[in-house]
């Protein structure tokens, strides 16, 4: 019954397939937008189906597995096309489908007039495609295909522009960091395979869930540290943050799809799906909070004096990728999908936003030189207040929600401290978001009037624009807090998936029960802290137009805390430096290409002369036979 | 005395056998008759095929226990006469070219695709003998079947001379065999296991198998292959180093599975090394493209024995998967060849075989050059084609029989092997254009590159599909 | 068992002493008078013509192929019907299978014209480029 669920996956597969073997010839922006779309249109009704026969199934029962094809087995290694259809997937591929058909959309109109516009496409529907991939595997090594796969396709968008160079650094700049967390994925594959002897996802969260194993056991702790070291590449967690605010070259839907809404959040996904591990291995979990404390914060700083309207979203991105590893941290799993999906919503909407700005800014990206932008484009300003209201956390928008059941939980888990810093990160996050507000659109233009008229755009942009608008506002009510007394509808929905790790995290370290005051003093001290920064924010920049010199930790800050420099020295530079003395100069050319060629020498000095055996004349060939023929007698006689 | 039940059990033979006498007498008579002789041929071919699948969970002997029906042989057989289909699919605008468009080219390839079925399902010495013979003739004819060229002529003089110089061992072999085990029978043969262990046994099955490894093409027995397959018509290159590989194959199988004992494992394993080097070695000076497929097709055989010299379970599964990937990548790229010959106009050589023909031909003909650098990349062993899990399965056989040394010198051998196949890739990808002919392809021979570039592909990233025929454990 | 390969010995010695006595005793009764006629080389009584090593036709050898099968035919026709009685209906159809397998290709043979001695126009096959090079002056 459930077989169609391949169409999930392999219309935005088709979509690429037309779109770049037939694109060219095809020649039609419209038909390239439109039926790429639709293809990703048709994946997120088809979501909507599986997510009613999710939700007809008793509770206990809600996960699907669908064998397809039997893939590889060879020796012990036995690997299928398997979905694994639970709730955690289900919300994943709809928001996947749902967030990637606006994207879309609003491309056609972004992309118009590009001369590899059917190219675009088809690398947004392989994306697509590949992350479907990514979310429904149920084995690690299909798992795997589609995060390369997302790798891929990210490097690809990325220098989507490739006749500049930057655009091209960046794309490898992306490629590169990844690899390095792909590295530790590997490495935990591996690990998993020879200790448990399966790839499969649902196998081994079996395995662990069967209470055999201590808490905090070594082996454990390596595989879920190795996971989270191919998160922290995907999801931009320090110290593998530093491609994702250079990913921002590639075209603004690009950076709304991939590095902000979706693709990003692959780590997030890859945590939960394995949270048994993670609540076995409580170690490894403090790692990944502090981490993505320190990340949140940090980029915060960064992200308060970045004057590239992209950047500041790029920064604000990794900060709030922290906060899902905060609660990841926390161990409370559901709140961190719960702000990823709040998340993709309004960050889409905020990326989608900048993007018309910058398209009728004529491609200028640095604030400093907007302003007063507000009354010339309507639509995008409103869109964009509500995107920067629910970021910052102002009820009763969607940020609001998700991110105060993680400031609550990081306060019940480990205490003040880490609550404090994750408060000042969202202070920050609301005064840099507002900062940006202010510079953008109030205030006077800071650009030539006589070259740019700045415009409102097309439908196709703005409709997009205000349906993420909506679903910013909105999208949190179907997971409202428990103090409200109305049922928390994601929460619910997600339970099933998470209850054995949950349980099996109380049975080590019983949750504590707090007063319902205590939630609700937190949520009014955020929200006092959220509109105090965006006050303080409106007012000094509404108004400004001079931006001198910045001196001190300001300094600091605009250079990203000098972290690229710091990588250039103690990693690129050495790297560089010894492949060029020795590993290029010596070992390859000298040692490596010196064996090759000898080897390929001999071997064609050997050829030329063993082909005169050839000669062509029967009686040597009847000769050679006999002769190893009677070899082969002897052989057999006297052995 | 013969049961109806038994021709019931043979259909796919009695199919080929009778389309084969029908063809070449309804063709001696109306001489316009080619396009009905060639769509019998392949109608013929398909029913033969669609009525082996029949088989395949089937156990019979038949015919006074003279041929035998199983898993393992209509699986050789299914695979050998998928053989035949591809290359006859191709071959008719290739004969056409060449203007050698008879109907005794059809009926001698029936002729011979029957011996392989005899020679693939026989449970006797005799039968082997007879299906053997009935092969090879058609095949020494096949080669000769350009009579206007000096070539084809000479490569069928010597291909025969030397196939009857070692059917003269065969039967020597065959004799001692009776000699010491008093029966023809494979039933009374490997009755008596004691009897594995007589020098003269073992001399005598050296002896027969030899004749096969004549067939295959193994060092250092195959000084033939590269003059004749050089010398035939190519489409019937194809065939020879594909169905005739297989036929001879599936017919030593039995002698391997019943006898499997460490007598010949070490004598195999020199036998494949040394082909695997001579094959591989010597195609790196090779500059005709023909002379390098057949030197492929050596280095081939000499994998196939690096599986047989296994003798294991594993033996006979990674043996006729990889017999399947083969005859998929070996006959693209000889189909693909074919194509791209231009006829003789007088000339008594192949025109247009040569590497340097093939510079510049992804610009020019990219649907040739797409599936023929496809066709190579699997024979080169790379993932995700269907050579690259053959190669994987072999070795892995090897290993599971602590042969680790002659995997590793197999693998190292196919590495050896790349440079050849990639430099035809190379001239076809990175080279101006020789000349800027393009070359006519039918729709019969495009299906047929299809079907063998998609399974390439299908078997490259599902091998399991294949391992799913294996319906009974042999034995 | 090798015993059995004994009595093929004994039996090949037999032969080979058989001929060679024959051969010896010639050698010692046989008057010696050389002739002209008996020296010359025997071709049907006819005085020889021309070189021995001349080429035949090859029909004559499209015939005697023929000829060959039919003759072997009638060997496995002879110990048939000396049995035919005793072996009845069923070795009756076998041998009429066989028959007709083997009619089918003469039959074959017969419709491609390769019976008629004067065949008009065979193809002959043409040499356009000369194999050896042969110097003209």
């Amino acid at each position: 019954m459930e077989n169609y669920f391949y169409l999930i996956v392999i219309l935005p597969l088709a979509g690429f397939a037309v779109n770049i073997l037939f694109g060219k010839r095809i020649n039609s922006e419209k038909f390239s937008g439109i039926f790429s779309s639709l293809t990703v249109f048709i994946s997120f009704i088809i979501s909507i189906l599986a997510l009613t026969e999710i939700l007809n199934l008793p509770e206990s029962s809600r996960i699907i597995y669908i064998d397809y094809l039997e893939w590889i087995n060879a020796g012990s290694i036995s690997l299928s096309f398997r979905f694994l259809v639970d709730p955690l997937s289900v919300i994943m591929i709809l928001i996947v489908t749902g967030v990637g058909f606006l994207i879309h959309i609003y491309s056609i109109g972004y992309m118009h007039n590009d001369e590899n516009y059917h190219i675009f496409f088809a690398y947004m529907n392989l994306f697509i495609f590949a992350m479907l991939i990514l979310l429904l595997a149920d084995n690690f090594v299909l798992l795997f295909l589609g995060w390369e796969g997302v790798g891929l396709c990210s490097y690809l968008l990325i220098g989507f522009w490739y006749e500049k160079k930057f655009t091209g650094d960046a794309a490898k700049k992306a490629f590169v960091v990844n690899r390095i967390g792909d590295f530790g994925f590997m490495i935990a594959m591996f690990l998993i395979f020879i200790n448990f002897n399966t790839l499969n996802i649902s196998d081994f969260n079996g395995i662990l869930s069967t209470g055999n194993f201590n808490i905090n056991q070594p082996l454990l702790i390596t595989i879920a540290l190795l996971f989270f070291a191919g998160a922290t590449g995907k999801s931009a967690q320090i110290p593998l943050f530093v491609w994702l605010p250079d990913a921002m070259a590639g075209p603004t839907p690009v950076s709304a799809l991939i590095h902000a809404a979706t693709m990003v959040t692959a780590g997030v996904y890859l945590v939960a799906r394995n949270s048994i591990l993670y609540v076995l291995a409580p170690d490894a979990t403090f790692i990944i909070l502090m981490v993505a404390v320190l990340t949140a914060i940090i980029t915060a700083s960064i992200a308060i004096r970045q004057n590239d309207i992209k950047k500041i979203l790029a920064y604000s991105t990794i900060s709030q990728l922290g906060f899902m590893f905060i609660a990841l941290g926390n161990f409370a799993f559901a709140v961190a999908i719960f702000h990823l999906m709040t998340h993709s919503f309004f960050k889409a909407l905020l990326f989608l936003g900048s993007g018309s700005v910058i398209h009728s800014m004529n491609d200028e990206q640095d604030i400093t030189k907007m302003g007063g932008l507000k009354s010339k484009m309507k639509i995008t300003y409103l869109t964009f207040i509500i995107g920067a209201l629910a970021i910052s956390g102002i009820p009763p928008l969607s940020g609001f929600f998700s991110k105060d059941e993680i400031l609550y939980k990081t306060m019940t888990e480990y205490g003040s401290l880490i609550y404090i810093i994750a408060l000042l990160t969202a202070g920050l996050t609301a005064f840099y978001m507002f900062r940006l507000v202010a510079l953008t659109f109030n205030g006077q233009p800071r650009y030539d009037t006589e070259k740019v008229h700045p415009h409102e755009s097309p439908a196709v942009i703005t409709i997009p624009l205000i349906i993420l608008a909506a679903l910013s506002a909105i999208g949190g009510f179907i997971g409202l807090p428990h103090y409200l007394g109305l049922p928390n509808l994601f929460g619910n929905f997600l339970k099933p998936v998470f209850e054995k790790s949950l349980a099996l995290r109380n049975s080590y370290s019983p949750e504590m029960v707090h007063p319902v005051s205590l939630e609700l003093i937190l949520v009014v001290l955020s929200v006092i802290v959220a509109v105090i920064a965006i006050i303080f924010a409106y007012k000094k920049f509404s108004g400004k137009s001079e931006f001198p010199e910045s001196k001190g930790f300001a300094k600091v800050l605009e250079n990203k805390y000098y972290v690229d420099e710091f990588y250039d020295k103690t990693v690129v530079n050495p790297v560089l430096k010894s492949s060029e003395v020795f590993f290029w100069k010596i070992f390859d050319i000298k040692i490596i290409d010196g064996f090759v060629n000898l080897f390929s020498g001999t071997f064609l000095r050997l050829a030329d002369s063993w082909r005169k055996f050839q000669s062509g004349v029967i009686q040597d060939y009847t000769t050679a036979t006999v002769i190893g023929i009677v070899i082969v007698i002897l052989y057999l006689l006297f052995k | 005395m013969i049961k109806t039940i038994d021709f019931l059990n043979s259909i796919p033979l009695l199919i080929i056998s009778v389309s084969a006498v029908i063809t070449i007498l309804v063709g001696s008579f109306y001489k316009k008759s080619t396009k009905y002789v060639y769509a019998v041929t392949l109608i013929a071919l398909i029913a033969a095929i669609y009525y082996s699948f029949g088989y395949l969970d089937k156990e019979y002997l038949i015919y006074n226990n003279f041929l035998r029906v199983n898993n393992i042989t209509t699986l050789f057989s299914i695979i050998a006469l998928f053989a035949v289909l591809l290359s006859t699919l191709s071959a008719k605008a290739y004969i056409e070219k060449e203007e050698i468009n008879f109907i005794e080219f059809y009926s001698l390839v029936l002729f011979s695709t029957a011996g392989m079925l005899i020679m693939i399902q026989s449970y006797n010495l005799i039968t082997v003998f007879v299906g053997l013979e009935l092969m090879s003739i058609s095949f020494y004819i096949l080669t000769g079947f350009l009579r206007k060229r000096i070539k084809s002529n000479e490569s069928a003089l010597k291909y025969f001379l030397l196939g009857a110089f070692m059917t003269g061992f065969l039967l020597f072999g065959i004799s001692l065999i009776y000699g010491i085990t008093g029966s023809m029978s494979y039933a009374n043969i490997f009755q008596d296991t004691s009897v594995f262990k007589n020098p003269v046994f073992l001399i005598g099955s050296a002896l027969f198998m030899i004749g096969f490894f004549f067939k295959m093409g193994l060092f250092p027995f195959h000084l033939w292959v590269p003059d004749v397959y050089e010398g035939a018509p190519t489409t019937i290159t194809g065939l020879m180093s594909t169905a005739g590989k297989i036929a001879a194959v599936g017919t030593i199988t039995p002698f391997i599975v019943y006898t499997a004992s460490d007598n010949f494992r070490l004598i195999f394993s020199i036998i494949a090394l040394l082909t695997m080097l001579i094959g591989n070695v010597t195609a790196l000076a090779q500059s005709n493209i023909k002379r390098i497929l057949a030197f492929s097709s050596i280095a081939s055989a000499g994998y196939i024995l690096v599986g047989v010299a296994a003798m294991n379970d594993l033996s006979i599964k990674s043996v006729s998967f990889y017999l399947l990937a083969y005859t998929l990548m070996q006959l693209g790229a000889f189909i693909i060849v074919s194509l791209i010959e231009k006829p003789a106009e007088g000339i008594n050589e192949y025109r247009n075989v040569d590497i340097e023909d093939y510079k510049g031909l992804a610009r020019t003909n990219p649907q040739l050059a797409i599936p023929l650098t496809i066709f190579l990349f699997s024979l080169g062993g790379i993932p995700p084609l269907a050579g690259f899990w053959g190669k994987y399965y072999l070795f892995y056989a090897a290993i599971q029989s602590n042969l680790i040394w002659l995997s590793i010198s197999a693998i190292l051998f196919s590495v050896i092997s790349l440079y050849y196949y990639l430099k035809i890739v190379v001239y076809m990808w990175f080279n101006p254009p020789a000349n800027g002919d393009v070359y006519k392809i039918d729709s019969m021979p495009s299906l047929s590159i299809l079907i063998a570039a998609f399974l390439t592909f299908l078997f490259g990233i599902f091998p399991q599909y294949f391992f799913a025929l294996f319906k009974t454990p042999f034995k | 068992m090798f015993a059995d390969y004994g009595q093929i010995l004994v039996f090949m010695l037999f032969a080979i002493a058989f001929v060679a006595i024959a051969f010896f005793v010639a050698l010692f009764l046989a008057p010696k008078k050389p002739s002209y006629s008996k020296e010359s080389t025997y071709e049907c009584g006819e005085d020889t013509e021309g070189e021995t090593w001349v080429r035949f036709n090859v029909r004559y050898y499209v015939v005697a192929l023929i000829f060959i099968i039919f003759d072997v035919e009638v060997v496995f026709l002879f110990p048939w019907a000396v049995v035919f009685k005793e072996l009845g209906l069923f070795a009756f159809v076998e041998m009429a299978v066989f028959l007709i397998i083997l009619i089918l290709g003469f039959v074959y043979v017969l419709a491609k014209g390769d019976l008629q001695w004067d065949k008009p126009q065979p193809v002959i096959p043409e040499l356009k480029r000369q194999i050896f090079k042969v110097d003209s002056n």
